[in-house]
Formats: structure tokens, C-alpha cells, sequence
């Protein structure tokens, strides 16, 4: 979760991580930065994350995104 | 149908009428009697290519979801003895199978959109290209239906076979509910492009009548059609006059006719938006919202995520992310961070998926260079920004602008607005030739006008038009200040109610009669985005 | 209150408030515009024996003054621009109703039976709705008569004209428009086209039976019975229009043709007076028609009015007046100056 943040505070540090819930629907993050977010994450937690994945509740929060990466951990 | 008359509001509260006289469950039913009926109006032909779309994508979508219900029965069955291997195996097998059937149907459809839409264009490029080699034409005399609303339900229907090819969402599998959320009626036109898992929960579920959805969705309604019929329909002209003849305006003016252009076509579309997604607020069902002040945008991109949003999200579901996200796109991704750094790295992979995405709406919207070059021109703007961001962040801090001051922002919201409808003049002139031509003439015609009189020369309906015309651009601009701040409709409600009757009828009186004699003296009637 | 309960007061209301308003325009317009016509045949409710029932071709082409002096009788010409079916219908219901019609005029021509094209034949207009005198006649009009496709369009006019008046009445009572009985007298054309442009001209309209409207000639043959059910004389005339027209135009032997068998299908006389043998000698171009070279000027309206009075009595006398018409375009193309002119083959 802290490699998450990490990256997360990289692309954009003046969103509050912790206790956003709306980071896509809020349009907190705009395409270019969730594209980046998604290669970024691929490449630190060695995972692919397939078009199956891209949806708005799994990038809505810190939360989300870290229960997903576990999930496609798990499946691979 | 057109929708601006008074069979199609028959028609609304016919089916108004009939949701709620029906059992609930029974409700999805009348809609798909009433989306029949609509299309019965355009035609038996056209309603063809629909049933040959819904039909096939159905069945598409339920072949690759077979596949999937087989590989799981086989693994719950064969638990213990499969290996991790062989299950890695059967998935690949499986998957390259859902994919042969996925790409079957998409192709199918998407090839008839390309040859209802495109073969004049493409026939029109082959006998250049012959011509310039020295001879021959290909002579052709297609007589090609384009069925209406093709790019909007064939669209629609192909985000939901890539979701259930994805995986994202599970197949519909009662034929006629399917057929009702690729037909429905108040999208077939002009939109919104849905996605089946936000639709399907509007169009499915029960819905009592409720009041208040009921008074807003025929406010709403009402609002569109003044849109439409005051505003829309009477700038046409003066936008008409324009563009046939800008060379015989001053420059001052022809820039006026091209804002007089960025209203029409706002007021035409987020009209017919306003109407259908009224008329379905009054059935209880939510549209997708396609416009959200997009004349207020601070940049490019952010017009996009402001004007057209189901356009915007497809394109961005269906062609940059899956882009964005491949594997080759991942690879450069990392090659150029390695050699060049992190914002050259990021960025390129999602500069050339824009590039393709920007064609594609380019051509989505018409089959010409003008378009083409359009589409072009808001990537390449959008493509800019993204380089030029830390060059941006800079400037800002050594000018020591804020991007939260009023001034600035005033800045980029009229530049933001002037370059937009720069750009979209463009193809609506003529050709691309007359498009620029639209564009040098405003830069270099210095002339200045006279008077009043010749500042507005263009506007050659008479006074009481263009009074019409202009206080319903002025409402226009009201309202969506004012939405900034505040639930406007909810502001409108609060008044008691032989207020709000007594300003609701003077407005249906007020559209039905002059915005009815605009359309008859004007031939509006059409709205801009139904021919896509 | 239930939410269902609430819905129906307030539309209820809505749609109350909305009819008044309306009202209060249409109320405002009732007395002026085209409404004199209403006045006018009021007044003559009775009298009239003779009526011209068309469009605008008809409404130039026939002067019902001259007419009542060449002929003794006492005519209205009902003709109006762009008139459809359902209005004349409707028009000539009411005055056959109180009058005692001993002979009725329908006007024909190839452009009103074909589909939209520059006539713009809508099923129905404001025209007659303004030719109305009461609030009530106008909305038992506009609910009963009008077709759905048409009610905004003909209410959006109706508002239209009569929030107009509402500022100064557009055309008011004139002793020598009503002394004509209906009927628009046109003044004469004050240009025509270079030689080299009207030779240019030659057969550029095709005309076809194809693009004849089921509906329009179902229309049509609705009047005639109409008219026959009251004891009406029937006689279906195709008003001259320009040489140039005619110069213009291929084919329409085809349309003459389809209106002699049609007309004697419906057993009512036909005359085409385009193929009148003196149509070249009486009806000039420069003199007899106005700038629009479809219709007649006030000049050539009191000449052709005479010869059309002289052929319909001889015709009510029993003569045969077959001799005093071409057969054919065909034969009569030959006669035309134009011909002449351009040497054409």
C-alpha cells in the first residue's frame, strides 16, 4: 500500500489519498494521469492489468486500487 | 419523427401514459413498443440494420459467454486433476476463441457503419489518387440507406460487446431487453452513447411515478425545445449567411457569425439532450448527461470532458485506455523513461493512442479531410498541452499567475472558447479550402464596421428574430452561470406554484408560436448531430 | 395529494392557461388580415351562383367582375395562394351550403398535383384559418380539420399573424379589393430574360406522372363529387401560364392525357387553356403576365377571363368547342413565338 501511495503522491501531491473516495468519479484524475497511474503500477507490482479491471470502483480510492492489485496477484 | 412537432409530443405522453398505466414489470415493454413506433417513422429499411445489430451482438455476446460458462464447469469439475499449466492452457484456447467470435461481430457491424458512412469518401480518395497517377476513375452510383443513429446505437452496441468480451459486465440474455437498450428510442438520434451496465439498471427497473420527476422532466423538455426552436433555429441563418458568404463581410463580422455558430450548435444539441433526457426524467430513467458548461472549459481538454461526455468516455474506454494500457504501449512506455525521463516517458504512449483517437472522432463526426483535419486539430491542441505542462507550470510561477485568480481564469475560458470555435468552423464552412479560407479572412479583413447595422448585417431575419434569438442566448448563458453555483431547477421549484404555471405557459406559448414560425420560415425541424 | 393527483391539476392547469393565452392572440386577430373575405362572402351569402375554387394560378387568372358582366352571373373567386385540398374543401363546403352554386370552377394544374417541389402544397395554412371570423371556428378548425403533422405549423402562424396585429392591422378593408369577389390582381412584369438565357430554357422541366400524390389527386376528386353531390355544372380548367413556361416544360402531353381520362372518369368537363389556339395572339408575355412568369398580370386576367367566359357559354350552349383548342403541346409548341425566335428543331 506504501508503493501505492508513492506512486499515487508522484503523479499528483495535492490530492489527499487517504480519505479521498471519489478520485475518478470526482475527476480528480484526469486520463493522462491514470494512464501513467496504470503503467506505473504494472511495472512496481508486476501485474497486468487488463481492460477488465478499468473500472471507475476500482480507482476510486487508495483502497480499491490496492484490493485490485491483490486480486490480479492472486489470479496470476 | 421530428421531434420538434406536435406528433412526437403526442407521442411522449402516449408513452408517459402507458409506462404508468402498465404493471411495473411490464414497463421495459412499453418502451420497446414505443421505441417500434418511432422507428416505424423512419423507415421498415432502416430499422433493418438495427435488428441486424442487435441480433448479431446478442448472439456474439452469448457464444463468447458459453465459452466461459464451459471453461468454468470444466475447471469445478476436473479441480484436482487439471494442472496449472494445462488450466493456463484451456484458458489460452478459450480466450482466443472468445476472441474470433468478439471480432466476427464487431467487424460485421462496424464494416456496415464504414460502408453506409464512408464509401463515397473512400471511392471519392481512390479516384484522386487515380487521377493524379495519370487516369481512370472508378464511376459508382450507390444509393447506400444510412440508417439513422447508426454511429450512436452501433457504437453503444459495440462498448457492450467489448465489456462482455472484457469480461466487465455479464450478457443480456433476454433477446427483447437487449433490443430495447440498442434501439432505445430517445438515444437513436443524437445520443447519449450509453454503457449497457448504466442503462440497462434505468431501463429494467420498476419505476413509480413520482412527481417531481415528472414536473422536472416537461420543464426540463420545454427548456430544450426553446433551445432548439428560438435559439438554434434562427442563428442558422445568420450562420448560413456567413459561411456562404463571409467574403462579403468585414472580418469583425464574420467572427461574429462563427460565435453566432458556437451557440447554434450548442443550443441544437444540448436542446435535443435536454428534451430526451426530460422525457426520460419523466419516466423515472436518468441519460447520461453529455454536456456540463462546456463554454466555461479552461483548456482543450477540458472542453472534452465537457461537450459530448458519451463520445469523450467511449472513446476513452474503448480506444485509449485499451491502447494506453497494451503491452507495446507499456514497452515504449519504459524504454523512453529509461533514456529521456519520467514526463517524456509518460507521455508519448498517450500521445500517438490520442492521435488515433482524434482521427477516429474526426471521422466519427464526417467523412471528409475538413473533419479529419478537425479532429486532428483538438488532439494536436490537447497533445501540446501535455508536453508543454511543466513549461506551463514555469511561466505561471515566474509571471506569478495563479490558476485560481478570477483574471486568469476569465483568460482561459475566452481563449479556451475562441480557439474551440475556431476549430470548429472549420468543417461547417464547405470544404477544408473554404474553412481556412473563413479563418485567413478574419485575420487579415481589417476592415471595421460602419455601424450596428453592418456589424450585424448577417442577421437578416428582422428585429423580432434576432431580439428572440439574442434573449435566448442571454438565458442560455444565465442559466449555465448559474448552475455553477446553484441546483437551478431546484431555485425554479421553490417558486409558488401559479408562478411557476403562469411562467411555464407564457414559455410554451413563446415556442410554440415563434419558435414554430421559425422552424416553418427558416426549415428548421432537423437537428445538426442526427445525421452522424 | 398523491403524486398521480398533483400531475394531472398541474398539466391540467398548464394546458388551460396555455389555450387561453392562445386565445387571447387568435381572439386579437379575428377581425383583420384576410378576414375582410370572411366579410365579403358573408354579405354575398345567398347571392352567389358561380365559384372559382384553385391557387394562385386561379386566383390571377380569373376576375370575377368581368366575369358577372360577361356572363350574368354572380361569382366568388375562392382561389388562394398555395391552397391544398382539405381548404378549398372546406371553403367550398360552407358556400355551397348557402347558396344556390349552379356552377363551379376547379383550377388544375400539373404543378399543384405533384409532389412538394416550389409549390409547397401543405395540407393546410393559415390562409384559410384567417378567412375565418370566430375564435371558435378557428380552433374547431384547428382540432378538428388540421392534421396532427400540420397543427404546430398552422397555430404557430396563426400566433404569429396575430401578435402582428396586435401592433397595427396588416391589411385593412379596401372597396376595390372586395368589388373583385376574391381573386389577387397582379400588376404586369417589368423585365424578362436576355434572348440567349430563355433560349437556354428549352425543355428543362421534365414532367412526369410519377411524381403525381396519390393524396392530392384524391383531394381532388373529393371536390368534384362534392360539388356533383350538390348539383353543381363541374368544369376543371387548367389556367394558361407564360409561353415561358411552356417553353420550359417537356412532356406534358403526358399530364393532358391523364386529365382527359381522369376528367372524364370523374364526368365533368375539362379545358386546358394553355392549348387555347388563341392563347398566342391574346395572352403576351411582356403584357399579360406578372414578373413571375406563372401568373397572370391584371391585364391579362381581364383578356383571358373574357375568352374563358366565351368558350364555358358556348360549351353550356351545347357547341363543340374541341375546335377552338390544340390537341396537343406537341401541336401547339409549333404556334409558339419562341419557336419562331430561336429556330429551335
Amino acid at each position: 500500500m506504501d508503493e501505492l501511495l508513492e506512486i499515487l503522491n508522484d503523479l499528483n501531491p495535492d490530492i489527499d489519498y487517504q480519505n479521498e473516495k471519489n478520485l475518478i468519479d470526482g475527476k480528480c484524475l484526469d486520463s493522462l494521469t491514470i494512464l501513467t497511474l496504470i503503467t506505473e503500477i504494472c511495472d512496481t507490482f508486476d501485474i497486468s492489468i487488463g481492460p477488465k479491471w478499468m473500472k471507475n470502483e476500482n480507482f476510486n480510492s487508495v483502497e480499491a486500487m490496492w484490493k485490485m492489485i491483490q486480486t490480479i496477484q492472486e489470479e496470476e | 419523427m421530428t421531434i420538434t412537432s406536435l406528433t412526437f409530443i403526442v407521442f411522449a405522453f402516449a408513452t408517459i401514459l402507458a409506462y404508468y398505466v402498465v404493471p411495473k414489470k411490464y414497463q421495459w415493454c412499453v418502451l420497446l413498443l414505443a421505441n417500434i413506433v418511432f422507428y416505424a417513422y423512419a423507415g421498415w429499411k432502416a430499422a433493418c440494420f438495427v435488428l441486424f445489430t442487435a441480433t448479431s451482438i446478442f448472439f456474439g455476446a452469448l457464444g463468447m459467454e458459453r465459452v466461459l460458462a464451459k471453461q468454468k464447469a470444466l475447471f469445478a469439475a476436473q479441480k484436482e486433476t487439471l494442472t496449472k499449466e494445462e488450466k493456463k492452457a484451456v484458458k489460452h484456447k478459450n480466450q482466443r476463441r472468445r476472441r474470433r467470435i468478439m471480432l466476427f461481430v464487431l467487424l460485421a457491424n462496424v464494416g456496415i457503419l464504414c460502408v453506409t458512412k464512408y464509401t463515397d469518401f473512400a471511392l471519392a480518395q481512390v479516384n484522386s489518387l487515380l487521377a493524379a497517377l495519370g487516369g481512370g476513375e472508378v464511376r459508382y452510383e450507390l444509393n447506400l440507406i444510412v440508417p439513422l443513429g447508426i454511429s450512436f446505437y452501433t457504437f453503444q452496441s459495440v462498448g457492450y460487446l467489448l465489456d462482455v468480451y472484457w469480461e466487465k459486465i455479464s450478457p443480456q440474455s433476454n433477446y427483447l431487453k437487449f433490443l430495447l437498450f440498442v434501439s432505445f428510442f430517445p438515444q437513436m438520434t443524437q445520443g447519449p452513447i450509453s454503457e449497457y451496465g448504466q442503462l440497462s439498471r434505468e431501463l429494467f427497473a420498476e419505476h413509480p411515478f413520482s412527481y417531481k420527476n415528472y414536473s422536472y422532466g416537461m420543464q426540463r423538455m420545454l427548456w430544450g425545445f426553446a433551445k432548439k426552436m428560438l435559439v438554434a433555429d434562427v442563428l442558422s441563418v445568420y450562420v448560413a449567411n456567413v459561411f456562404a458568404n463571409y467574403e462579403r463581410y468585414t472580418g469583425i463580422t464574420t467572427l461574429l457569425g462563427a460565435f453566432c455558430y458556437a451557440v447554434q450548435i450548442y443550443a441544437d444539441f444540448s436542446g435535443y439532450m435536454d428534451i430526451m433526457c426530460g422525457l426520460c426524467e419523466t419516466l423515472g430513467i436518468r441519460l447520461k448527461e453529455n454536456f456540463d458548461r462546456p463554454y466555461f472549459s479552461r483548456s482543450i481538454a477540458e472542453y472534452w470532458r465537457r461537450w459530448h461526455v458519451s463520445l469523450g468516455d467511449w472513446f476513452k474506454n474503448y480506444l485509449y485506455y485499451p491502447i494506453g494500457m497494451s503491452d507495446w504501449s507499456r514497452r515504449l512506455a519504459k524504454k523512453t523513461k529509461r533514456r529521456f525521463g519520467a514526463h517524456i516517458g509518460n507521455t508519448l504512449p498517450a500521445t500517438l493512442a490520442l492521435l488515433v483517437v482524434w482521427t477516429a472522432t474526426g471521422l466519427w463526426h464526417g467523412a471528409s479531410w475538413a473533419y479529419i483535419v478537425w479532429g486532428l486539430l483538438n488532439g494536436v491542441f490537447i497533445i501540446v498541452s501535455m508536453w508543454m505542462e511543466p513549461v506551463y507550470v514555469k511561466w505561471k510561477s515566474k509571471l506569478g499567475l495563479h490558476d485560481e485568480s478570477r483574471a486568469f481564469r476569465a483568460f482561459q475560458i475566452l481563449r479556451t472558447f475562441t480557439l474551440v470555435t475556431f476549430i470548429k468552423v472549420l468543417p461547417e464552412v464547405g470544404d477544408l479550402r473554404r474553412g481556412l479560407g473563413l479563418w485567413k479572412h478574419i485575420f487579415t479583413d481589417h476592415r471595421l464596421p460602419t455601424g450596428v447595422g453592418q456589424l450585424l448585417e448577417f442577421a437578416d431575419t428582422g428585429k423580432l428574430w434576432l431580439i428572440l434569438a439574442a434573449g435566448g442566448s442571454l438565458m442560455m448563458l444565465l442559466v449555465s452561470v448559474l448552475k455553477s453555483k446553484y441546483q437551478v431547477r431546484d431555485l425554479f421549484n421553490q417558486l409558488p406554484f401559479a408562478v411557476r404555471i403562469i411562467l411555464l405557459s407564457c414559455g410554451a406559448v413563446l415556442v410554440a408560436a415563434f419558435g414554430g414560425m421559425a422552424m416553418y420560415l427558416f426549415g428548421g425541424g432537423g437537428f445538426l448531430y442526427a445525421g452522424f | 395529494m398523491r403524486d398521480s393527483k398533483k400531475a394531472l391539476l398541474a398539466t391540467g392547469a398548464f394546458v388551460l392557461l396555455f389555450a387561453l393565452l392562445s386565445g387571447a392572440f387568435l381572439m386579437f386577430s379575428t377581425p383583420f388580415t384576410h378576414n375582410y373575405d370572411w366579410h365579403l362572402r358573408e354579405q354575398l351569402a345567398g347571392k352567389l351562383d358561380f365559384l372559382i375554387v384553385g391557387a394562385s394560378h386561379g386566383q390571377c387568372a380569373l376576375n370575377s367582375r368581368e366575369l358577372d358582366a360577361l356572363t350574368g352571373c354572380n361569382s366568388y373567386n375562392l382561389c388562394y395562394d398555395a391552397e391544398g385540398n382539405y381548404e378549398k374543401q372546406y371553403l367550398l363546403r360552407e358556400e355551397l351550403t348557402r347558396n344556390q352554386i349552379k356552377t363551379v370552377v376547379l383550377e388544375l394544374s400539373y404543378d399543384t398535383m405533384q409532389a412538394a417541389g416550389t409549390t409547397g402544397f401543405t395540407d393546410s395554412n393559415v390562409f384559410t384559418v384567417m378567412r375565418m371570423n370566430s375564435l371558435a371556428d378557428r380552433m374547431a378548425y384547428w382540432l378538428g380539420h388540421v392534421k396532427l403533422d400540420n397543427k404546430l405549423y398552422v397555430y404557430a402562424e396563426m400566433m404569429y399573424l396575430g401578435f402582428f396585429e396586435w401592433r397595427h392591422p396588416q391589411i385593412p378593408f379596401d372597396a376595390e379589393q372586395a368589388a373583385l369577389k376574391g381573386g389577387k390582381m397582379l400588376p404586369g412584369q417589368d423585365q424578362s430574360l436576355p434572348d440567349e438565357a430563355l433560349a437556354a430554357t428549352h425543355h428543362e422541366n421534365w414532367f412526369t406522372l410519377a411524381s403525381f400524390r396519390e393524396e392530392t389527386v384524391n383531394g381532388f376528386t373529393d371536390l368534384i363529387q362534392l360539388c356533383q353531390a350538390h348539383g353543381a355544372r363541374v368544369i376543371v380548367a387548367v389556367v394558361p401560364v407564360s409561353d415561358q413556361c411552356l417553353w420550359r416544360a417537356e412532356n406534358l402531353d403526358a399530364f393532358t392525357e391523364w386529365a382527359n381520362a381522369y376528367c372524364a372518369e370523374q364526368n365533368v368537363e375539362f379545358y386546358d387553356f394553355n392549348l387555347l389556339r388563341e392563347r398566342f395572339a391574346l395572352l403576351s408575355d411582356e403584357d399579360c403576365y406578372s414578373t413571375d412568369p406563372m401568373h397572370m398580370s391584371e391585364k391579362g386576367a381581364r383578356i383571358f377571363t373574357e375568352a374563358f367566359a366565351r368558350i364555358i357559354q358556348a360549351a353550356a350552349d351545347g357547341q363543340d368547342v374541341s375546335s377552338s383548342f390544340y390537341q396537343s403541346y406537341s401541336e401547339m409548341q409549333w404556334d409558339s413565338p419562341y419557336m419562331a425566335r430561336f429556330q429551335a428543331e
